[in-house]
């Protein structure tokens, strides 16, 4: 019965061995989580596609495809921008861990130049997931370029219009007068001639 | 105090909620757009823009205010890319910036009587300040342009301005100048109503022109103009409001 059994329990050798065993376990994911960052820093970051250009504006942006319930805050940040945009802060939204997912905060994006103005947004993340996307400036100047712009604004909403029943002062409306109707006439009467 | 008179083939409608008002100070209001009709209408044949284009008189030889309408006309031009044109087939009709300009003076003039509670509406196009009888500010409805006796959006303004340019029961009004002047004379059919609130009606009424011959993309425009905010309706009945315009919106339901 006396057999070598507690040797084995306390033996140093065996404890140190499988010591080294679990550590190169370890160091080996360890690498290749490093490795993986190295080779794609960004991973597949659903966060990236702020700093991504927009592939097709005139495809993504086109005025028909306003959607009707998407509020400023409901967009994705690179949406907003142009496709010769600078990227916004890659830094503050690189993930910290290996998952794919965000650490959780505050991340505002640094400063860039639409060509119709300064914006900047905030990108907050909870859970590992973007929750919301503030702006926190958009063209404050706009008046400097009063150019029409090819590309929809993502803070346009759409409704269904619907009769009110409220008192009002005052009605602002096409001006129905016998004038217009006249106006009207006389162009067509002009388009007839050319 | 309310009053209403029909100038400029539109009626005119002119309430100062301070007691002061007097008959004096409607009769100027009246009086001025009664001017400005003399002066700028291309209805009458003995006006001055008439003279101008039937080659009586040249611009240099002009008055003040009719240099300044086509200057403003001008700027307004070049700030819209060239969407608003007051040049039409060769005829000259400057009443697209004629009307906010003379709303925003007639209005200008109840000021410099020292009232600060009163609007001056032309055709649709309103020049508030203050509040209304109730110390409310204004109530203002946006007509239904499918049914003139309904409205579909109720804003709430203090100080500032708002017009609405569309096309008309019996046909559309405004015309693509840019299309106009490469051949393709194609009225605007797929939006039928554009309301824009602006610091003044002077501005809210000319950019609300221009980005009404813009079409579907006018509204884009008012978004990008800083101190604008709009309310375009399509020809679905359906509307597309720019980011700040809900702030406006009221919610009071009766007085």
């Amino acid at each position: 019965m006396s057999k070598v059994q507690p040797s084995k329990k306390f033996d140093p050798a065996f404890v140190i061995r499988k010591s080294f065993v679990s550590m190169f376990i370890v160091f080996t994911f360890v690498a290749y989580a490093i490795h993986e960052q190295l080779i794609n820093p960004n991973g597949s970051a659903p966060a990236n596609a702020s700093a991504r250009p927009m592939p097709n504006n005139s495809e993504a942006n086109a005025p028909t495809d306003l959607s009707p319930t998407l509020a400023p805050t409901q967009y994705a940040p690179g949406v907003l921008l142009p496709t010769s945009m600078p990227t916004i802060a890659p830094t503050a939204v690189i993930p910290t861990v290996a998952s794919g997912q965000y650490k959780d905060g505050q991340y505002t994006g640094s400063s860039a130049n639409a060509y119709y103005g300064m914006v900047q947004v905030k990108t907050i993340i909870q859970g590992g997931k973007i929750t919301d996307v503030q702006f926190l400036s958009w063209p404050s100047d706009r008046r400097t370029s009063q150019r029409i712009n090819s590309q929809a604004m993502p803070y346009l909403t759409q409704e269904a219009i619907q009769a009110q029943n409220a008192q009002v002062d005052i009605i602002s409306g096409a001006t129905l007068t016998s004038r217009a109707f006249i106006q009207s006439l006389q162009s067509s009467l002009n388009s007839a001639k050319a | 105090m309310l009053q209403t008179r029909m100038l400029m083939g539109m009626p005119i409608t002119v309430e100062i909620v301070d007691p002061a008002a007097s008959q004096a100070d409607f009769g100027a209001v009246f009086d001025y757009f009664h001017v400005v009709d003399a002066r700028f209408s291309t209805y009458k044949d003995d006006s001055e823009i008439t003279f101008i284009n039937k080659g009586m008189i040249q611009l240099a030889q002009a008055s003040v205010d009719m240099q300044t309408i086509f200057a403003l006309a001008e700027q307004t031009k070049q700030q819209t890319d060239g969407y608003f044109e007051i040049v039409r087939n060769g005829f000259i009709d400057p009443s697209g910036i004629v009307k906010g300009w003379a709303i925003y003076n007639a209005a200008e003039l109840l000021r410099q009587r020292g009232f600060t509670n009163f609007y001056v509406e032309a055709g649709g196009d309103i020049q508030a300040f203050g509040h209304n009888a109730h110390g409310q500010r204004w109530q203002v409805g946006i007509r239904n342009p499918f049914n003139p006796l309904e409205i579909v959006k109720v804003i709430a303004i203090a100080e500032g301005g708002v017009a609405t340019s569309g096309t008309y029961v019996r046909g559309q009004h405004i015309y693509n100048p840019k299309a106009s002047s490469s051949g393709m004379d194609e009225p605007i059919t797929d939006i039928v109503s554009l309301t824009v609130i602006g610091p003044n009606i002077y501005d809210a009424d000319r950019f609300a022109t221009a980005a009404f011959a813009m079409g579907r993309t006018g509204i884009e425009f008012i978004e990008a103009v800083d101190g604008l905010e709009g309310y375009l309706i399509d020809s679905a009945g359906q509307a597309t409001l720019t980011s700040g315009f809900e702030r406006y919106v009221s919610h009071v339901q009766t007085h």
